[in-house]
């Protein structure tokens, strides 16, 4: 057995956040229950700052472990925008669940744990830890849905995602032994030596493992769990639900798809843009019925995947454009259920029409509300047009036209339910005063979201610091390189 | 071929003690039968009723818990039988199996903490 202190070294950011959760589950064991949330943001945030770039070197990708896991460089980022996902969450939990009237100290170590899983899963290069990273991380995302004991929604969210979880999971378990059984190898470095496209198992192989990849991003044909859980889920967790494990789950597909295929199949290649296709088309056009607004951001979300599938299939630029739409839509995600969160006490608040006139008894709420919509739409000034714009670019320069014609009609339909929402919250006079104060004006939501709409505002207008390290990133010799890429 | 005539000797051997001790308390003990007795799990549930029953619901975290420390051993076992061959550069092997046992500890603590043991 070979083990080098240097890969230790390189993964000492995951090792910071599971000494963090580990730390968070003696302390909740101890009843230190006002240490929990800082010590949670303290130890994301050290694992943040020892994964950045800070030396020259730091660009290229090192793989770690007998090549089984990356380091540096792209994953790099990627560990960086996981925590960051979670850092959004944290700001909205702890004062959701006092609103709630719920204690549930554990969900800060389930937070931590989870990201261990996601980073794991986006990291790989293994087949082994691919899995392993899948289910840390969908684990705790099944106990994140039923974390609402006493709610029946919540409960039906854990079991419905649990089951229908385990079964996605059992199908990209059967690929990976299909494609384990065709290239004797887990490694999908080594996969990418060996010419797999003539054997009768390819095929069936890397679909089994895009069903079980598909399903964790909800994309169209395996969607119909979306709605029920995130409307379920207590609501600043199923932002975070919505956004980092999808975030992972679609590097995780991308590192995938160029690392064991030299040339994308031509029939995946199809598949993936049939699925893209139909996600943006039927997410937007149901998303336009919907009267709940976490159903509403739910369909939304199956349309946003739509947008970063057809990024996934436009090749290299396209993968670029699809790190950056994840990040983009991780912040402008993250701070609409936020601010639904704060506007819910209980379940029905969540509803448009319990919105109305907000805008005008709250105005800092509604300018916050109407700025993560209008980016969710893709209105130019903001970040969520300047995503979406690179990943049409993208599909355009791999001459999928006619795709790209659709997804920019598709997101006109997406343009009116968001806008509906704005129109709720100013022209529409609130029928009945809710009795409790809302939405809530605690200190740490507040500052979450004024950090969030901030950047969405600043990433829209200078989108090119973000951008340009991404582009970076892919330029420098390294795996990705050798790839094909 | 020749490398799996043990494992059919061991399932051989298997089959024959099982045979021979479920059927030699029949054939060597004193039979005083019961109706308490003739029930399939003599101290535990009658199988046979509604299947709606309510029951506890530790009973599914104890065995969740068992579980979890069953598959521990399960994992320390062989690593055991090859702890000379992981220790010959170093002690990796030891520490590895460290990390492992303490993150499976800080589990027990807060199990312990939590009162995940406690029936009442």
């Amino acid at each position: 057995m070979q083990f080098n202190i240097q890969d230790l070294i390189q993964t000492m950011p995951l090792v910071m956040l599971l000494v963090t959760g580990l730390l968070l589950m003696l302390s909740d064991a101890f009843n230190l229950r006002s240490l929990l949330p800082w010590l949670a943001g303290l130890g994301l945030t050290a694992s943040l700052v020892l994964a950045l770039p800070l030396q020259p070197g730091d660009q290229a990708i090192v793989p770690v472990y007998n090549n089984m896991f990356l380091t540096g460089g792209l994953a790099s980022f990627v560990h960086i925008a996981l925590c960051l996902g979670a850092l959004f969450s944290l700001f909205f939990i702890q004062d959701f669940f006092q609103r709630a009237g719920k204690v549930v100290d554990e969900i800060y170590a389930i937070l931590v744990f989870s990201v261990i899983g996601m980073i794991m899963l986006a990291n790989s290069n293994d087949l082994a830890v691919t899995f392993i990273g899948l289910e840390t991380m969908s684990i705790c995302l099944y106990v994140m849905a039923a974390l609402l004991k006493t709610r029946q929604s919540s409960n039906e969210a854990g079991l419905k995602y649990f089951l229908l979880g385990s079964f996605a999971t059992g199908f990209l378990l059967f690929g990976m032994s299909m494609l384990y059984g065709i290239t004797g190898t887990t490694q999908f470095t080594l996969m990418s030596q060996t010419d797999m496209s003539g054997n009768i198992l390819f095929l069936p192989a890397v679909l089994f493992i895009l069903i079980g990849f598909l399903f964790k991003v909800s994309a169209f044909p395996f969607h119909n769990w979306t709605p029920d859980v995130y409307q379920g889920t207590p609501t600043p967790l199923a932002g975070f639900m919505a956004t980092a494990s999808k975030t992972a789950s679609f590097i995780a597909l991308g590192m995938f798809l160029h690392q064991t295929m030299p040339v994308l199949d031509e029939k995946i290649f199809w598949i993936l843009v049939g699925s893209a296709v139909i996600s943006m088309v039927y997410g937007n056009i149901v998303a336009a019925r919907q009267t709940n607004l976490k159903r509403l951001l739910a369909y939304s979300s199956i349309a946003h995947t739509g947008y970063v599938l057809l990024g996934l299939a436009s090749g290299k630029e396209g993968f670029i454009a699809v790190i950056f739409y994840a990040f983009i839509y991780t912040i402008m995600n993250v701070g609409a259920f936020g601010l639904i969160g704060m506007n819910e006490i209980e379940e029905e608040d969540a509803e448009v029409s319990r919105w109305n006139g907000i805008g005008l008894r709250k105005p800092w709420f509604g300018v916050a509300m109407s700025v993560f919509l209008f980016s969710l739409a893709g209105i130019p000034p903001l970040a969520g047009f300047m995503s979406k714009y690179q990943v049409f670019f993208a599909a355009v320069r791999s001459e999928l036209y006619v795709a790209a014609i659709i997804g920019v009609l598709a997101s006109v339909v997406g343009a009116y339910y968001y806008i509906r929402v704005i129109v709720n919250m100013y022209f529409t006079k609130s029928e009945t005063e809710t009795s409790h104060a809302l939405p809530s004006c605690a200190m740490s939501p507040t500052i979450g979201v004024f950090v969030l709409a901030a950047l969405t505002l600043a990433l829209g207008i200078f989108p090119s610091p973000v951008y340009t390290w991404i582009e970076s990133l892919f330029q420098g010799s390294g795996m990705l390189a050798m790839a094909g890429f | 071929m020749v490398e799996y005539i043990p494992l059919i000797i061991l399932i051989g051997l298997a089959l024959f003690l099982g045979l021979l001790l479920t059927n030699l308390s029949a054939l060597a003990g004193p039979l005083r039968p019961n109706r308490i007795k003739y029930s399939p799990y003599e101290s535990g549930m009658d199988p046979v009723g509604t299947a709606r029953d309510r029951f506890s619901v530790k009973f599914y975290l104890v065995a969740m818990f068992f579980i979890l420390f069953d598959i521990e051993l399960v994992f320390m076992y062989p690593w055991a039988t090859q702890y000379k061959q992981l220790n010959e550069m170093g002690p990796f092997g030891f520490i590895e199996m460290l990390v492992f046992v303490v993150i499976l500890f800080v589990g027990f603590i807060y199990l312990l903490k939590k009162g995940g043991l406690k029936w009442d």
